[in-house]
């Protein structure tokens, strides 16, 4: 799937467990063979589903710490990058409402239309060709996890000696 | 780009890659403590009854520094109690090993900072469960907050770089913005965060846990509060081992996630070791004593059991074949391997099913489902113990109030340091179990 954000040329990174991260909904999933062929079990590329109960805390939050009043629909800045180009079908927009009515029904709308939305591939109009999709993944992946024991004292970030 | 005003958060150069040994040990150096902490994973207050002798420990520090570990965090108990505990720091430094010390801080005086600094220590990371009186009622003494910000005050105006560390459980979780707040005039550097899972006292106090549903608000929270307070302010968040997996914060909580780092499964015995007073050898130092314990430092090399023991080898090789319940059909089973192996332990009496996952959590939520813990067994009473729970899914109201555990958002975001407590009432109640 071509992501129609991914400015053309751009690289996206595997890391070594073989995931990469979805465009849209920025969740980790499982590389394909190339960026291109890539899919995101979650939201199929159009970064939908996402938490009512979270979004609706993140956007009360966001509010609250902007001065409204806590039920005011203001988004979240994932929320925010994510309306862009798609359908308002984002939960956190509706939900930040609070009504127990909307919760329920975006719950559903959101599932239905994000399981059953066939893929979407950007063509221009006029016939251009589409953009080229990535087709490769950096091949320098970002370092794993390093470890954090209980106890809490996280390994040392140490000055530059 | 947008973010240039700030600093870029990247890993530390203790990175390697998956298998390419132990970089970092926990060492509880004694089981002596000053504090009668509620969630207390070791239950410590007294000595072991044979600890390490300062020889027998100069003996482990060798043993580390042949097996090229990079850095030692000394634990308790409270480490400050053993005599030669500047000693062993000393030679963790000399050895060329990176030495901290975590610290409920109840007694690092002024003196003691001073052999701090005069071993060569680094890094000393003080415990905060949260504002006063929710501190003190998890730590078991009334001065137990104020002394532990005496002392963080007295490492952050030392060479000594200040880390804090937090439990995060119902009492603490509504209280970590003002924290935050607190973090900031400390002139902290890095806060790390773990929940609270049942382990030694804590498996006795079960209403101190959160419910694995609870990780829908917490989430939300820490991005939050990562974003506008520790962030802009130069403090790196270090989400524990057992705060995961997955999802869409990822890449924002987790550190390095930026960068593209991610939960690659439970680091116990592949990067990490944990020792007892006793030299009991463990992959991690959470982990429960009896079925993890490798070997003893008494009666051989560390890197040699290390290497050779099951107990602690077999942890990094486990695969989707070990995991069970919602964790084997998991998306992300292949690479989480059910994450934390001792939050998934002490939670489910085996490894392989950890149900505080903030993914598990969303997919139920999708389902319009959550997963309650109830608990079926106590534990016994021992260092390192711990009892039983099972999950039952039960139905997920829609969220409709701006609540936290109850308390509003609108007074979460309002807490200030100078606060005493949000939840007087919850920690009266603590008192009375």
């Amino acid at each position: 799937m071509t992501d129609p954000k991914t400015p053309a040329g751009a690289v996206r990174q595997r890391s070594r467990s073989g995931l990469t991260r979805c465009t849209k909904c920025r969740r980790h999933i499982v590389a394909g063979p190339t960026p291109a062929t890539t899919v995101c079990p979650f939201c199929d590329g159009r970064g939908g589903r996402r938490s009512a109960r979270g979004g609706f805390l993140a956007a009360t939050m966001l509010a609250m710490a902007c001065g409204g009043s806590e039920t005011a629909p203001v988004e979240d800045p994932v929320a925010q990058e994510q309306s862009e180009g798609q359908e308002a079908t984002d939960e956190t927009l509706t939900n930040a409402e609070g009504s127990e009515e909307a919760n329920e029904e975006d719950n559903a709308e959101g599932d239905t239309v994000v399981s059953e939305e066939p893929e979407v591939v950007p063509v221009p109009a006029y016939g251009a060709p589409p953009p080229e999709p990535d087709d490769d993944f950096e091949e320098q992946p970002a370092p794993d996890m390093q470890p954090m024991a209980r106890y809490g004292l996280a390994p040392a970030r140490r000055p530059q000696e | 780009m947008e973010r240039s005003a700030v600093r870029i958060e990247a890993p530390n150069e203790l990175v390697r890659g998956q298998g390419q040994g132990v970089r970092y040990a926990v060492w509880e150096i004694t089981l002596a403590c000053d504090l009668g902490c509620r969630h207390c994973g070791s239950r410590a207050g007294k000595a072991r009854p044979r600890e390490l002798s300062t020889e027998e420990c100069l003996k482990v520090v060798a043993d580390l520094a042949v097996m090229e570990v990079q850095e030692v965090t000394l634990i308790g108990g409270e480490a400050y109690l053993r005599e030669d505990w500047d000693q062993i720091a000393k030679a963790i430094g000399d050895a060329g090993m990176y030495c901290g010390i975590t610290t409920g801080g109840r007694g690092f005086d002024d003196a003691r900072l001073k052999r701090a600094i005069d071993a060569g220590v680094r890094v000393i990371s003080v415990s905060l469960d949260g504002l006063r009186e929710t501190h003190n009622a998890q730590r078991g003494t009334r001065d137990a907050f104020d002394n532990a910000l005496a002392t963080a005050r007295r490492v952050a105006a030392s060479p000594i770089q200040l880390a804090v560390n937090t439990q995060i459980n119902r009492l603490s979780m509504v209280e970590l913005v003002g924290l935050s707040e607190l973090l900031i005039e400390l002139g902290v550097k890095a806060w790390q965060l773990q929940l609270t899972v049942p382990m030694g006292r804590a498996a006795d106090r079960a209403d101190l846990l959160l419910q694995p549903y609870d990780l829908l608000d917490l989430f939300p929270l820490l991005d939050w509060i990562k974003r506008e307070k520790l962030t802009p302010n130069g403090i790196d968040m270090f989400p524990g081992n057992n705060i995961g997996y997955f999802g869409e914060y990822e890449e924002r909580l987790r550190y390095g996630g930026a960068a593209g780092t991610h939960w690659s499964g439970c680091k116990a015995g592949d990067g990490c070791i944990g020792i007892e007073s006793d030299g009991a050898v463990k992959a991690c130092p959470s982990l429960p004593t009896k079925q993890y314990t490798g070997g003893s430092a008494l009666e051989g090399d560390v890197g040699d059991i290390v290497r050779d023991s099951p107990q602690i080898n077999a942890i990094p090789k486990r695969s989707r074949d070990d995991l069970w319940g919602f964790c084997k059909t998991c998306y992300y089973g292949d690479v989480c391997k059910a994450g934390c192996n001792w939050t998934a332990h002490v939670l489910m009496g085996r490894p392989g099913n950890n149900p505080y996952c903030i993914h598990r959590a969303l997919e139920h939520e999708a389902q319009g489902l959550r997963e309650v813990l109830v608990r079926t067994k106590a534990a016994p009473g021992e260092p390192f113990d711990h009892g039983a729970f099972k999950t039952v899914t039960e139905p997920l109201e829609p969220k409709t109030d701006a609540a936290i555990l109850g308390v509003p958002v609108e007074s979460i975001l309002q807490l200030r340091p100078s606060d005493l407590s949000l939840r007087s009432d919850h920690t009266k109640r603590l008192r009375l179990i």
